[in-house]
């Protein structure tokens, strides 16, 4: 009986100490926010967001608030908008102008000129004329041809 | 503004006749209708930051028109934030 009793004493400890390294392996991973395509934001495990091409943001992170990042105006040295990732645009040696800021109207500040005035009853006649002269004020160009 | 090569003698002061406002000659140093990727007889609105509001053509929109007349005066007193 003494035999049988450890027997089965023996086998319940096998028992618990298989549950418990059950236990380890298939335990939950650890969850968290995953950017998919920039600002698309799902709660995954990192194995999860890495196969899907996501950004995970760290275990335990949430989508409530979104924490992904979104787009918004970037401005080039011409004065071209585009909507990109804050990323692109600083990579690509553009400026931007804030997340969900749009391009129409376009926020981007117009190069720099300065051009002879050539009307002679003009007040800034024979003077170089530039757009940056006309800074707190609304202005409009014409482009066209004196001929 | 007139455009770089467009300037045979005497055409700047033809095209500024009987106006007091500037009328600029593009220059080779600073060749503003490519960077500003104009096109011939665009009006470009900017407002107080020097920001491109937007740019309006008058070949496409020809001023002798009264309603193009008045929808570009109104974009500018809308720039302007006047009524």
């Amino acid at each position: 009986m003494r035999a049988r009793f450890l027997t089965l004493v023996a086998a319940l400890g096998t028992l618990v100490l298989s549950a418990c390294d059950d236990d380890e392996v298939v335990g939950p991973d650890p969850t968290g926010a995953c950017c998919q395509m920039g600002a698309v934001c799902y709660v995954w495990t990192q194995a999860e967001c890495n196969t899907f091409g996501g950004v995970y943001q760290g275990d335990d992170t949430e989508c409530d608030p979104n924490p992904c990042p979104t787009t918004g105006a970037c401005c080039d040295s011409a004065g071209d908008c585009t909507i990109v990732f804050e990323s692109d645009c600083t990579d690509g040696g553009g400026t931007f102008k804030g997340e969900s800021t749009i391009c129409d109207p376009n926020p981007c500040l117009v190069p720099d000129f300065s051009a002879p005035d050539m009307n002679s009853t003009s007040a800034r006649f024979g003077e170089s004329v530039s757009p940056r002269d006309y800074l707190q004020k609304v202005s409009a160009w014409y482009f066209g041809h004196a001929t | 503004m007139n455009e770089i090569g467009q300037d045979p003698t005497g055409a700047n002061e033809a095209a500024s006749d009987g106006r007091d406002i500037p009328w600029l000659q593009e220059q080779e140093t600073s060749p503003v209708w490519d960077v500003w990727h104009v096109t011939y007889r665009d009006v470009v609105i900017l407002d107080e930051d020097n920001e491109r509001i937007e740019a309006y053509n008058l070949s496409t929109h020809d001023l002798h028109v009264q309603e193009n007349y008045d929808t570009l005066k109104a974009k500018i007193l809308q720039a302007a934030g006047l009524p």
